[in-house]
């Protein structure tokens, strides 16, 4: 919504105070284009509602303060026009153009476009004679045809529709293949160009260039990897620690992009303020010169934490993975790994050359851990205010009862890791490694 | 070691699956009750436009009487803060309740525009009043020349007018919401019932300190075609009438002095409305006019305000009317009062349901009446001894507005789902109860304190809550008046049928 405060602010600086109550609404009030894409053996069609909100700068003739809808013709054609250079429907990497198009106003009223068929079949129906429809109260339906070679070709889609809006205008396009389920996708005019049903190659590609930039781009997750590895001298040390965080992440990103992370207000804040108090007590522990030989269990743990806050981010892109949902998600994975990898090649070298002459010891590791805890401490109280201020769910029976399962499981799923852990240790002796192995500890 | 870790993950996966089966359990089950939390961040601070001296000076709404949702899921709010009264900040507010004053009269606050819309995520997204219709000299802003005096409650129609009414001076009017930036200000006025000023009493309009005149809610005329009393709220039908068969039709809670729903309908899609008919008078026991949970079906509580206070139109065809001060709400057929054509028409329409929130000690409710509420108000007092009488006690006003969750459509009249939920704003008690229709419960409530008063100011109390609206995607919305001064957003966070918002539409309406 940044884009929708500096739009706003400066229509705000541009009217001025004195004209302010006497103006309509500075935003459009319908601003979501709904349509739907559907792949016919040698054709797709495209269906789309515009609110007129949105078409201003078209010239519907007016009758009074309503439309007058028989006129209407050459101004429909003149948005059509309009309409099908900013709505672009592509095939792999050719751009459609229409064969047949078609439009009609309807009023606010009119339902037809809860379904494809009844769409289609709304758009070329004549409107009754009797239709009223105000002035900015109503939509412009269209239909486009683009002949296209193959139905299981790459269909993409752009908009670029109410572009100076930013984020503010939304295109909800569902999208129906010839063969398999239909999909539905969010799209604005920051989203360029999105492919409606990608390959899982391509789907791929994509999801590891976000998680790449997710990581590089996410401050407080490559502060909690720095508070890993700083007491580390050798990379083959900081493995088990950095696997367990793999592991962690992995879970809980998995698990929430199938639904099963909890719902409501209060878990976003939740986990951000979890993530600092991770940093906090990573930093914390760097400094008191705690023993790094179970740091990989407190890694993992954290882990679960921080996958929760890289699904947050994931969340709003999984609609344009098309049908390749897990394979998306692995690829995020493979992102994130392939950034913290990055992080560590410059991390380790970097820490390497930092702790040395007055650094060295234990005093580089103390400062460095400082300057992160004292950062984490104020996002932590940042967020622990932000959560404080959200409600938590009315304690209901229900409610209470699947805390307690919660934390009933989780009892367990410690207590059943820890024992195996023990059981493992005291059946194969010679095959555990100690924890320090490949750890410099002179000086942690 | 390394077999060690791998029994650690193997254990934590082995745990992590066996909480996804009981999660996925507990929220797959659909006889749970929908439960309800404040978004505190919701609306965003409102503008602060700078002046022509220099200084930002962000709106205050003032009272917030009236709330309605739109098919886009925008939440118009109907505002008394330009109401007439003293001067602050160099501009004439009101010194009346519905004005900004006291705490609201910072530094440079100003009175929000009358209409004020937000989108869903708090933004606003519109602000607007009708100057171009006041003469310039008039030094209230204007508003008050032409919009209903006491700012009272709004709804948004199928075709997207905003129809706004007001308890004050006798009349509803029509808007169009999207128009007046294009073709100015004055086109944002569509129609009116009613002649502003004139009321349907017999009594002359009081007057005093308030220089706007009122329509005298001692009086009970309930005869007029053309002119209202003071009709604090609308409805209108997308379907066709049952007497016309014409869609549209406009349904009016013309409360205070009378005691009436009033249905007008139109033959020219919206243009200009006719009076059809009416049903509805005051209640009398004994041959006195009185307020009781006894009162006769069909008649509302005679004095206190809002009687009726709301009417709302239910996806089963029927109206829902709130008689206030019985703390009731009386379900009727459309087709009640067809056709009312007689001089002094009061003809009085059997309910076909009614439902009491609460029953008032010492009150018989009339047989085959719903009494809903009492089995956990009793609960109340076992949280707190004394909660269940506190609740009872206050015996006026505990069905102040209605409306339906969830509503899939923005028009409860047509919406296709269950609306399993009546949302009741309390206004005595500072609450919003939920009521199970299947069970006549009160099963949960918007309120941080649960089935408890909850007044205050915090996100999640309330002080006057006065309307409600739900939205699409099952969002409810409660304006607060008088003390209050706010519209608060309720998210939902857990429900057999909807959770959260994932399974509302994707773009927040149906089209």
């Amino acid at each position: 919504m940044s884009t929708y405060r500096r739009f706003a602010a400066a229509w705000l600086l541009c009217v001025g105070f004195s004209s302010i109550v006497a103006n309509a609404h500075d935003l459009p009030l319908d601003r979501t284009m709904n349509g739907f894409v559907k792949i016919e053996p040698h054709q797709a069609e495209f269906v789309i509602r515009v609110p007129l909100d949105l078409l201003l700068g078209v010239p519907f003739p007016l009758a009074g303060d309503r439309y007058n809808v028989a006129a209407s013709g050459p101004a429909v054609a003149t948005a059509l026009k309009f309409l099908a250079s900013t709505l672009r429907l592509w095939e792999d990497d050719v751009r459609l153009e229409p064969s047949a198009v078609a439009g009609r106003l309807v009023p606010l009223s009119d339902r037809s476009f809860g379904d494809y068929d009844q769409a289609v079949a709304g758009v070329d129906q004549p409107l009754a004679p009797d239709t009223v429809i105000g002035f900015q109260m109503g939509y412009l339906d269209t239909h486009f045809s683009f002949p296209i070679s193959s139905p299981n070709s790459v269909f993409s889609i752009e908009s670029s529709l109410g572009a100076e809006l930013g984020d503010y205008v939304q295109l909800a396009v569902r999208f129906i293949p010839l063969d398999g389920p239909s999909r539905a996708m969010l799209l604005n005019g920051a989203s360029g160009r999105v492919a409606l049903d990608p390959p899982w190659y391509q789907a791929s590609a994509g999801f590891v260039r976000l998680g790449i930039e997710h990581i590089l781009s996410g401050v407080d997750h490559l502060l909690f990897l720095l508070c890993l590895i700083i007491p580390f001298r050798r990379v083959r040390g900081l493995i088990p620690v950095i696997t367990a965080f793999t592991l962690g992440h992995s879970i809980t990103l998995i698990g929430t992009a199938y639904g099963l992370a909890p719902a409501g207000r209060w878990f976003p804040p939740f986990v951000e303020t979890l993530i600092a108090l991770s940093i906090f007590y990573m930093a914390l522990e760097n400094i008191v010169g705690a023993s790094l030989r179970r740091r990989w269990i407190i890694a993992g743990l954290f882990g679960l934490v921080h996958g929760f806050g890289f699904a947050d981010t994931l969340s709003e892109q999984l609609q344009f993975a098309g049908s390749n949902l897990l394979i998306s998600l692995l690829s995020f994975n493979i992102g994130i790994e392939i950034g913290q990898l990055a992080v560590l090649c410059a991390f380790v070298p970097a820490l390497a050359l930092l702790f040395r002459g007055a650094m060295s010891g234990r005093m580089g590791i103390i400062v460095v851990s400082a300057i992160v805890a004292h950062t984490a401490w104020h996002w932590m109280l940042d967020r622990a205010d932000i959560l404080w201020k959200t409600p938590w769910p009315q304690p209901t029976g229900a409610g209470l009862m699947t805390l307690a399962q919660w934390i009933t499981a989780l009892a367990l799923t410690i207590g059943v890791a820890m024992l195996l852990a023990k059981w493992v240790e005291r059946k194969w002796p010679g095959h555990v490694l100690p924890a320090e192995s490949g750890i410099d500890t002179s000086r942690s | 070691m390394r077999a060690r870790q791998l029994a650690f993950v193997g254990g934590a996966v082995l745990g992590l699956l066996a909480i996804c089966g009981w999660h996925t359990g507990v929220w797959a089950d659909n006889n749970q009750q929908p439960a309800f939390q404040v978004d505190p961040d919701w609306p965003k601070p409102l503008p602060a436009p700078v002046g022509n001296d220099g200084i930002a000076h962000p709106w205050v709404q003032g009272e917030v009487a009236g709330s309605c949702v739109d098919m886009h899921d925008n939440v118009y709010t109907f505002n008394r803060g330009w109401e007439v009264g003293a001067t602050v900040n160099g501009t004439l507010q009101g010194n009346e309740s519905g004005a900004i004053n006291g705490n609201d009269a910072t530094a440079s606050a100003i009175p929000s525009p009358p209409i004020v819309a937000f989108d869903r995520d708090g933004n606003t997204v519109a602000g607007w009043g009708n100057p171009a219709l006041y003469p310039a000299t008039q030094v209230d802003g204007g508003y008050a020349s032409y919009l209903p005096h006491g700012a009272h409650g709004c709804y948004v129609d199928y075709q997207g007018y905003i129809w706004v009414g007001g308890n004050g001076d006798g009349i509803v009017q029509k808007y169009n919401p999207s128009v007046a930036a294009q073709m100015g200000a004055a086109a944002t006025f569509v129609t009116q019932i009613g002649t502003k000023g004139t009321c349907d009493t017999t009594a002359p309009p009081a007057s005093g300190a308030n220089p706007f005149t009122s329509c005298n809610e001692t009086n009970d005329a309930n005869t007029s075609h053309t002119l209202l009393n003071e009709p604090p709220d609308i409805a209108v039908d997308p379907l066709a009438d049952p007497v016309t068969h014409t869609p549209g039709s406009v349904y009016i809670a013309d409360g205070y002095g009378n005691h009436r729903v009033v249905v007008y309908t139109t033959a020219d899609g919206g243009k200009t409305y006719q009076y059809n008919r009416q049903w509805g008078t005051t209640c009398m026991i004994g041959g006195v006019a009185t307020n009781s949970q006894a009162c006769p079906a069909g008649t509302f509580g005679a004095t206190g305000g809002g009687h009726p206070h709301c009417v709302v139109l239910g996806n089963d065809g029927n109206v829902y009317v709130c008689d206030r001060p019985n703390s009731r709400i009386q379900v009727f057929d459309r087709s009640c009062g067809a056709p009312s054509t007689t001089a002094t028409p009061q003809p009085l329409c059997a309910p076909k349901k009614i439902i009491n929130i609460g029953l008032n000690a010492g009150q018989t409710p009339l047989t085959g009446s719903v009494v809903v509420g009492n089995n956990a108000f009793q609960n109340a007092d076992e949280a707190i001894p004394g909660a269940q009488e506190a609740i009872l006690a206050s015996l006026t006003t505990r069905a102040c507005d209605i409306d339906f969750w969830p509503n899939d459509d923005y028009l409860a009249t047509r919406s296709p789902t269950s609306q399993k939920i009546i949302v009741d704003v309390d206004l005595g008690n500072d609450n919003t109860w939920l009521i199970d229709r299947a069970t006549s419960m009160v099963f949960g409530a918007l309120g941080v304190c649960g089935i408890l008063p909850c007044p205050g100011h915090n996100a999640g109390h309330f002080a006057f809550g006065h309307t409600t609206a739900v939205d699409s995607q099952g969002d409810i919305y409660v304006a607060e008046t008088i003390t209050g001064r706010r519209v608060q957003k309720f998210v939902p966070v857990q429900n057999g049928n909807q959770n959260g918002h994932q399974n509302g539409n994707q773009n927040g309406n149906q089209q």
